[in-house]
């Protein structure tokens, strides 16, 4: 990737996480519950940009960290974490790319962020007796109803756009893209 | 797509120095510096979250006056449901005040009773009122209202409720006498539409607009001077041989509530 798209995805980064942390939290629930940080680094892991995914969703964990109201979440540490565990599942797993592997890797990428959340309570009331509250049940299926609305979304777009995810076609004997 | 193992190393590496600058909160000054720098974007942010959550909710400001707003509506209803009750009450208290003295003057034995139903017709004015046979009510005894006012007569009975015509009513007859002057004068007939006539008026009577007409006391069940109504026009030329005059009734149906049934004993001739 070029240094220009480099600082898009900076810049692409750091707005979204100040849209998830000072705009989309000030909104009544189901508003609130949309976390857009997460499905849009795993849409650059279908696209074959692990790097770039791994930079959006660090970028966007410290912004989420820098606005947090309360004690720290490690949202950086939990971003990471959970796109790098996303990239081995896509590279392992769900090989293939299609709309239905967005959906699942989004809610796969949820649980793991609320498995984080669990742990990250549980640890930081053992070592430091800080107590934060982890995320209710409603509100991550929620989330999850939103990750994958906004994934869909999102692939369609770039399916339209782009011939980015474009199935092969028999054409005259031979595989067509 | 690979993730090397370069970059995993280098990714978990960055997650621990992160975590344990942070914990250690050596990442402050960077923190603040960040902060500082993108309070403005989060400041805008939030303004548009601010005001697309007014957007969907409502202000604070708004349902605060929305609830003190719905609060006194409620009390105002239920202060409109009290005054109307009090007013009712005070009805019902002037108009068994008025019975009671009517019955005083008079002396007339009679069986107070409630409107329970109104037809809804115009053109008939009958009501049913709570008292009938086990009462001592009789078919053709007189209701009235207030001081003396005649509302109509019992037409049909049954055991526990009567059915009253009104004087408007198109079937209703009375025999009427000017005020004061006690002997058949006339006969009042329903009109409907709360309305009556006053015919059969030999031209040697004198009958003018705003005349009271009562009860003539002709009839076995009803006795005189009892309040029909007052005369509004009066029709017909000096060759006719009888006068007419259109007679508004007193007892209007709507308001009526509570009646008087005047019990005929009290003005029968008493037996030799």
């Amino acid at each position: 990737m070029t240094k220009k798209r480099w600082t898009l995805v900076i810049a692409v980064s750091i707005i979204i996480g100040l849209a998830q942390v000072c705009f989309f939290s000030l909104l009544p629930t189901p508003w609130r519950e949309f976390l857009p940080v997460l499905p849009i680094a795993a849409i650059f892991l279908i696209l074959n940009r692990p790097t770039a995914a791994l930079v959006f969703a660090g970028t966007g964990g410290f912004i989420v960290d820098l606005f947090s109201p309360g004690v720290s979440k490690f949202a950086v540490a939990e971003y990471l974490l959970i796109i790098i565990a996303l990239a081995f599942i896509l590279e392992s797993v769900l090989t293939n790319r299609s709309v239905y592997v967005m959906a699942t890797l989004v809610i796969i990428a949820r649980t793991l962020s609320a498995i984080w959340e669990i742990v990250a309570a549980f640890a930081s009331n053992l070592l430091f007796k800080t107590v934060f509250q982890t995320v209710s049940v409603q509100a991550f299926f929620i989330s999850c109803a939103w990750d994958v609305f906004s994934v869909a979304v999102l692939f369609f777009i770039i399916a339209r756009f782009t011939r980015r995810f474009l199935t092969p076609v028999i054409q005259n004997g031979s595989y067509e893209y | 797509m690979k993730i090397r193992s370069r970059l995993l190393i280098a990714t978990i590496a960055l997650v621990l120095v992160l975590s344990v600058l942070q914990i250690s909160r050596l990442m402050q000054p960077v923190e603040d510096a960040f902060r500082t720098v993108l309070l403005p974007v989060g400041r805008f942010f939030a303004t548009i979250g601010t005001g697309t959550r007014d957007l969907l909710i409502g202000s604070p400001e708004f349902n605060e006056l929305r609830d003190r707003n719905n609060e006194l509506e409620a009390r105002a209803r239920s202060l409109v449901v009290d005054y109307v009750r009090l007013r009712a009450l005070e009805e019902e208290n002037r108009s068994l005040t008025s019975l009671l003295e009517f019955k005083r003057q008079t002396g007339y034995e009679s069986v107070p009773a409630r409107i329970i139903v109104r037809s809804v017709n115009p053109r008939s004015a009958t009501v049913v009122i709570d008292r009938g046979s086990k009462d001592g009510v009789e078919t053709g005894m007189a209701v009235i209202v207030g001081n003396g006012i005649l509302v109509g007569k019992v037409t049909a009975l049954k055991e526990r409720v009567s059915t009253v015509t009104l004087v408007s009513d198109q079937s209703s007859r009375l025999a009427a006498a000017s005020s004061g002057g006690n002997r058949l004068f006339g006969l009042v007939e329903g009109s409907g539409n709360q309305v009556a006539r006053l015919t059969l008026v030999p031209q040697s009577e004198s009958l003018e607009r705003d005349d009271i007409i009562v009860t003539a006391g002709t009839e076995e069940k009803i006795p005189p001077n009892l309040v029909i109504g007052i005369v509004n026009d009066v029709q017909g030329t000096d060759t006719d041989p009888f006068k007419s005059a259109s007679v508004e009734p007193l007892a209007k149906r709507d308001q009526l509530n509570i009646v008087m049934v005047l019990l005929p004993s009290a003005f029968r001739p008493e037996e030799p």
